[in-house]
């Protein structure tokens, strides 16, 4: 049942920018680096969506004091080791990437008149600044790279399992999205940088990223960490909109139903520019409290940061005028827009060398834990991320590759996981994908499991989402590919959601996303730790870990959510 | 409606939507590109910011399938 063997030295899953950048930074003369991508390379992933917000910290900027506040602004959970290298790697990593794209005419980073990168204070930004990026021109710039690095292209094909060997990661399986074809894999190290899962909610761009990265890595034994801060973001309650971090930054505001630009007496420091932790919970509470609907209202903005937000949203502009709403003229009902482990909320434990504790396995992007992060930090964190990780994500998997052996295992050995990918074509009287995505939804989208959070809102999904996986996902039907896919798409989103509602019904705090109002202070006496998930024979395991502060230190005792 | 039509007038048969959709909402028989799942077009636009002809795609950007609000 298999159609085709690849062997490769290294594989990367997932070709966003943190895999295009581990591919290209994996690459050496002596070996080969295979990329496959659910999508098309340059057009698949987030990054093509990002709403243009990158955080670098230039020479001439005080290290210490961008530390600090993406530390206090993370609410302590942060890696700090990781922000101290994003904080110095970020911006050479950057300039090479900009240098990359000027030599195929692209402007990959906004520059003003003079040259100099623009500057914006965004979402959460105090000290610290955010430059802006062209999302398009910077993948063309990736996909170009690869080609001319010589990484070989696999694209359209749905990577689904990892194969183990002698305790180690030796390959991958994966489906092709149009003809149904099943690849094998062999590979002597693998690059996970398929994102988080989306869930297919609202937001735009995200609904082929289900979780698949994630889903796999825990099969595989990989220790996962920060689910209980999957996150939202927000949006128009008509469509599909992105770009928040921007609006805010050059005038947006957010207002409740009597008016008032609410946000001020959540966040005294900077209101409506608010970090996204506080956005949607303060949004969930107006509304509880009586005083909704919200709305994003960008009638203050000026001429000419009119001009650059059309130019950096370009598809979310073409929405607003899709269905005649000019936001520059009327305000637009807004709200909380789930999207689970994607952008931050999660991922794979990974230390300093991107690796986890699966040897052979390492993660780039949001695939992984997102580690300078913490709750939810400063705005423009995550796109320095995919060029700092993917980096060192590429050349350690490179590195490990050189000595691993290589692989053995044979079609035989792989036989019972064929079968389950393929089971769903088998299946004719079993739910289809789509009711089976619906009822997830159904289950994590609601306000008092997403926003407002109780223990008995939470048991009651997690119920349901056992229930999903034991008795609806094992008989989902398809009739063909597409449908497939979208089966096995269920298959990564119920796993990835039992990780996020354990994970964020075991810490009893609030803190960042997890806003609790039965524990509502933040506790460092009990709760500076890491949540995190792993698998314990066929059961999944949830616990908490301390983790070192080698440069800032949380204040002691409980207070309430900063 | 998301992606509501492709207009044969304009179309190149160039094959770029086809190429670039992340959904696999666009099917092709020969050269001829032809909305198969509009149901899981998630109105992102870059089939249209890639067609190298103004009009040939048209969309509109109401959600394609109901998605559970929060509240």
């Amino acid at each position: 049942m298999i159609s085709e063997t690849i062997n490769t030295d290294v594989l990367v899953i997932g070709g966003g920018l943190a895999g295009c950048q581990a591919a290209v930074k994996a690459k050496r003369e002596d070996n080969n680096v295979l990329l496959v991508d659910k999508g098309y390379v340059s057009r698949s992933g987030q990054t093509v969506f990002a709403a243009g917000a990158l955080n670098i910290c230039l020479p001439e900027d005080d290290r210490d004091v961008w530390m600090r506040e993406i530390v206090e602004r993370g609410e302590y959970l942060n890696d700090q080791e990781w922000v101290k290298i994003q904080l110095e790697r970020g911006y050479p990593l950057l300039m090479e990437l900009d240098e990359w794209g000027r030599e195929c005419g692209h402007a990959i980073l906004e520059r003003d008149g003079q040259g100099n990168l623009v500057r914006k204070k965004a979402r959460g930004n105090i000290n610290t600044r955010t430059c802006v990026i062209n999302a398009i021109p910077a993948m063309n710039t990736m996909r170009r790279k690869l080609l001319e690095r010589k990484v070989s292209l696999l694209e359209r094909v749905m990577v689904t399992d990892l194969v183990l060997e002698d305790g180690r990661v030796a390959g991958a399986l994966g489906l092709g999205y149009r003809d149904g074809k099943v690849y094998l894999f062999r590979a002597k190290s693998v690059v996970l940088a398929a994102a988080g899962c989306g869930f297919k909610s609202f937001f735009i761009g995200h609904r082929n990223l289900t979780g698949e990265g994630q889903a796999m890595a825990y099969e595989a034994g990989a220790v996962l960490r920060n689910l209980d801060q999957a996150m939202s973001n927000t949006t128009a309650r008509a469509l599909d909109i992105h770009g928040l971090s921007l609006m805010v930054g050059l005038g947006g505001k957010f207002l409740n139903s009597h008016g008032e630009e609410f946000m001020w007496n959540y966040d005294p420091e900077v209101g409506s520019r608010a970090r996204l932790t506080r956005v949607t919970v303060a949004i969930a509470r107006e509304v509880a409290a009586g005083r909704g609907p919200v709305y994003m209202d960008l009638t203050g903005v000026s001429e000419e940061d009119q001009k650059l937000l059309k130019k950096i949203l370009p598809e979310g502009f073409k929405a607003f005028a899709s269905l005649n709403i000019d936001p520059f003229k009327q305000k637009v009902e807004w709200m909380p827009a789930f999207e689970g482990t994607l952008a931050h909320g999660g991922g794979i434990h990974i230390d300093t060398a991107c690796a986890s504790n699966v040897p052979g396995l390492y993660s780039a992007g949001d695939n992984t834990c997102t580690p300078e992060h913490g709750t939810w930090s400063v705005t423009g964190l995550n796109l320095t991320f995919c060029v700092v990780s993917g980096d060192i994500a590429g050349r350690s998997a490179a590195a490990y590759a050189s000595e691993a052996p290589a692989p053995h295992f044979t079609r035989k050995d792989v036989v019972d996981k064929v079968a389950r990918i393929r089971a769903p074509l088998d299946a004719k009287k079993g739910p289809s994908a789509d009711e089976v995505i619906y009822s997830i939804q159904e289950a994590i989208i609601p306000y008092d499991v997403a926003y407002i959070r109780t223990d008995e809102s939470l048991t009651r999904a997690l119920r349901t989402i056992e229930s999903i996986r034991d008795e609806a996902v094992p008989r989902i039907s398809a009739k063909n590919p597409h449908e497939l896919v979208k089966a096995l798409e269920a298959r990564s989103m119920a796993c990835v959601a039992e990780m996020v509602v354990r994970s964020v019904l075991f810490r009893k705090e609030s803190r960042g996303f997890v806003y609790k109002p039965d524990y509502p202070l933040t506790d460092n006496d009990e709760w500076l730790k890491w949540i995190m998930v792993g698998r314990d024979g066929d059961r999944m395991k949830v616990w908490a870990e301390s983790f070192p502060t080698p440069y800032i230190q949380a204040p002691a005792g409980k207070y309430p959510p900063r | 409606m998301p992606i509501r039509s492709i207009d044969r007038t304009k179309c190149t048969d160039c094959g770029k939507c086809y190429q670039v959709c992340p959904m696999d909402v666009l099917q092709r028989v020969g050269r001829t590109v032809f909305v198969a799942y509009p149901e899981d077009c998630m109105c992102c636009y870059l089939c249209e910011i890639d067609c190298p002809v103004e009009g040939a795609i048209v969309i509109d950007a109401e959600r394609s399938r109901a998605i559970p609000f929060p509240y």
